[in-house]
């Protein structure tokens, strides 16, 4: 069994690690929560990427059903070969379209699936799908075929907790929650995405970084994309270490709502 | 070691399953923990499923472990074996005898454990007093019975600091969460077509297409959309405020999964106005909005302890307020909803066992069918108003 350790540009702490493969060795669903920008929908592409599995991508909208995830019946093809005779209606199979959860399970090798933002979804959503996710099984009565997994799928489910997920639905995951990182961690990532910066110039915008995001009037606080964004800026406008300690240069590209730019201006601009 | 790991979890609060026990048996078993680190992580991965939760469950941690820096994989099982999850669960069902105290008993728990309390303020938990618990200290708790113990509470009639079997219907496991609420309401529906033609009507499509001598006609439809609509008429009275946690609840659940939802305000009882505010200062004619939404079929739910000061409810001027007099009796406001509104309920926060013992609230009793704020209540009263749906007046 391989096990997951991250990849050379995803870091992955002690805590997700274990997570991850506590949740491949089970066969139990990892649901992963925590803040926008923290990599939730990436350590699905990730695990696929270190464990070179295929990925399958299930997005929910909020008028997504469970149903849609197994299977969909294509009648209204099915009629409209019936009236130009293109093709032999009589195989239903034919108009048989796995969704992404049927694609997983019916697949000849192990898959990693991500259900992306499932409290997207109605509140029934999850609990619609536990059996698929407990028994990896479900049945299409049109052909009268079971799907079983040859090798149960690596569920990976994100949520951004618009909505409480069925206590049914967590007892059956294993779940782990992604915390912002830590100055350390963030020069880190920092480090892994361009390695090589001086580590001077990184330290201070790091430093800046946390400055801004923990102004608590914020509304929509900067996650890590937007500092490695910000930081290829900086590096490509050959900004200084004392331009960036003490003024906000590029503050646009880390701030995206006006009231917010105001207010980090107004708090630490020195100049 | 491990049966306490679990108590101590249960005590602050983190209702792990015995599904999840074993879950982290089958951990313990593949091999996956090897040492007391990757324990750490795994147990919180496995037991724990809410982010707001992993303090306790740190708190928890060290009070079982502490002075145990390291723990052999070998120690480790012996101690699962132990305790098989049979034998906790034998434990479990004592452990819920211990919340029936007696007042005395409670009382003087109360103040051991006010002794004991540290600085840190406390939700949720089944021990420490703070909000939102199950332990029977504190406030908006669940455990059988409560004690408040805040003192700008106006209990009205009530006694003033502990309400015995205030809770009783809720066992300590099964607190009431948005939630269960939610699909509670979510099951008044009324599916009516609207928006669209986007959903294929298989049925006409078929008959048509025969019809047509086999020429395919594809025969589209409104999908359906819950078109529900609900009055709410809330007590904003001072003895409602002990219930104030109790009726958030209700009104964001019946708020996120309604959306016809109209709300109004009312006093301890209801008079010739209504009011759109919580304090009372924009005033609607109640006679009105009974026409109003009465035409438009409306259900109704009033919430309230249905407690006040028997004049308040039968006499002419009867009304709290000392400024306000008002020219029929709240009573014949009452009957009015409810000859109106075929599909209506009264909501009480208040414990079902003394809704006969108090004289008002069995007479508005007789006029509403009255249904207890809590899960199974909420459930009873939209079956009802299920039941009823579209009788008219």
């Amino acid at each position: 069994m391989k096990y997951f350790r991250g990849t050379s540009d995803y870091l992955v702490t002690p805590g997700l690690m274990e997570a991850v493969n506590a949740a491949i060795i089970l066969g139990r669903p990892l649901l992963v929560k925590g803040e926008p920008g923290t990599g939730k929908t990436m350590l699905a592409y990730k695990i696929a990427e270190a464990l070179n599995k295929k990925i399958i991508v299930w997005n929910i909208k909020s008028t997504t059903v469970a149903q849609e995830g197994l299977y969909v019946y294509d009648t209204v093809q099915r009629l409209n070969d019936a009236r130009f005779g293109d093709r032999d209606i009589s195989d239903i199979r034919q108009y048989i379209k796995l969704g992404p959860l049927g694609q997983a399970l019916a697949s000849e090798e192990q898959v990693v699936l991500l259900i992306d933002e499932i409290d997207k979804a109605e509140l029934e959503f999850p609990n619609d799908l536990l059996h698929e996710l407990d028994q990896m099984d479900f049945y299409i009565p049109e052909t009268r075929e079971w799907i079983k997994a040859k090798h149960r799928p690596i569920v990976v489910i994100t949520s951004n907790s618009e909505k409480e997920l069925p206590e049914a639905f967590l007892r059956r995951c294993i779940f782990h929650y992604i915390e912002f990182p830590d100055p350390e961690m963030m020069k880190k990532i920092v480090e892994v995405h361009y390695p090589g910066l001086s580590e001077k110039l990184v330290s201070t915008a790091v430093k800046r970084f946390y400055e801004i995001r923990n102004l608590r009037e914020l509304r929509k606080k900067p996650s890590t994309s937007e500092l490695l964004d910000w930081i290829k800026v900086l590096v490509d406008e050959r900004i200084n270490e004392k331009e960036i300690a003490e003024g906000l240069p590029f503050l646009g590209v880390l701030l995206k709502k006006t009231k917010d730019v105001e207010v980090a201006r107004r708090r630490l601009s020195s100049v | 070691m491990f049966e306490k790991f679990f108590f101590n979890l249960r005590e602050k609060g983190i209702n792990v399953s015995l599904t999840e026990w074993m879950t982290l048996h089958k951990a313990l078993d593949e091999g996956l923990i090897d040492n007391f680190t990757s324990f750490y992580y795994l147990s919180r991965s496995i037991l724990v499923k809410h982010e707001e939760d992993f303090d306790k469950f740190d708190k928890a941690f060290i009070e079982t472990f502490t002075g145990k820096e390291v723990i052999t994989l070998e120690q480790m099982r012996e101690l699962f074996e132990q305790y098989p999850f049979e034998h906790i669960e034998k434990i479990l069902a004592l452990k819920r005898g211990e919340y029936d105290y007696d007042l005395e008993e409670l009382i003087k728990k109360f103040k051991e454990q006010l002794e004991k309390e540290d600085s840190q303020p406390h939700v949720g938990g089944n021990r420490h007093i703070g909000t939102e618990g199950t332990s029977p200290w504190g406030e908006d708790g669940f455990a059988n019975l409560g004690i408040s113990f805040s003192d700008y509470h106006n209990t009205g009639s009530a006694i003033q600091i502990a309400r015995m079997r205030k809770y009783r219907n809720y066992s300590p496991d099964k607190t009431m969460d948005i939630r269960q609420l939610q699909v509670a309401i979510s099951r008044l529906k009324m599916l009516i077509p609207e928006g669209p033609e986007e959903e294929l009507d298989l049925d006409s499509t078929v008959r048509k297409s025969s019809e047509n001598g086999g020429d395919i006609e594809l025969v589209f439809r409104k999908k359906k959309r819950n078109r529900v609509r609900l009055l709410l008429l809330m007590d904003a009275g001072g003895s409602m405020d002990p219930y104030a946690h109790l009726v958030n609840l209700l009104f964001s659940a019946i708020k996120s999964r309604i959306r016809d939802l109209k709300f109004y305000y009312f006093h301890n009882c209801i008079y010739e106005e209504i009011y759109e505010d919580i304090e009372n200062r924009i005033p609607l004619k109640t006679e009105e909005l009974i026409k109003k939404y009465s035409e438009e079929n409306y259900h109704l739910i009033i919430v309230g302890d249905a407690a006040m000061a028997p004049s308040e409810l039968m006499n002419l001027g009867g009304a709290i307020e000392y400024w306000y007099y008002n020219r029929k009796p709240c009573k014949y406001y009452l009957e009015e909803f409810r000859k109106n509104f075929p599909s209506s309920v009264w909501i009480n926060p208040e414990n079902p066992k003394v809704w006969d013992k108090i004289w008002t609230t069995a007479i508005i009793w007789g006029i509403f069918p009255m249904f207890h704020l809590s899960v199974e209540g909420v459930e009873e009263a939209v079956k009802y108003l299920i039941k009823k749906q579209g009788v008219k007046r």
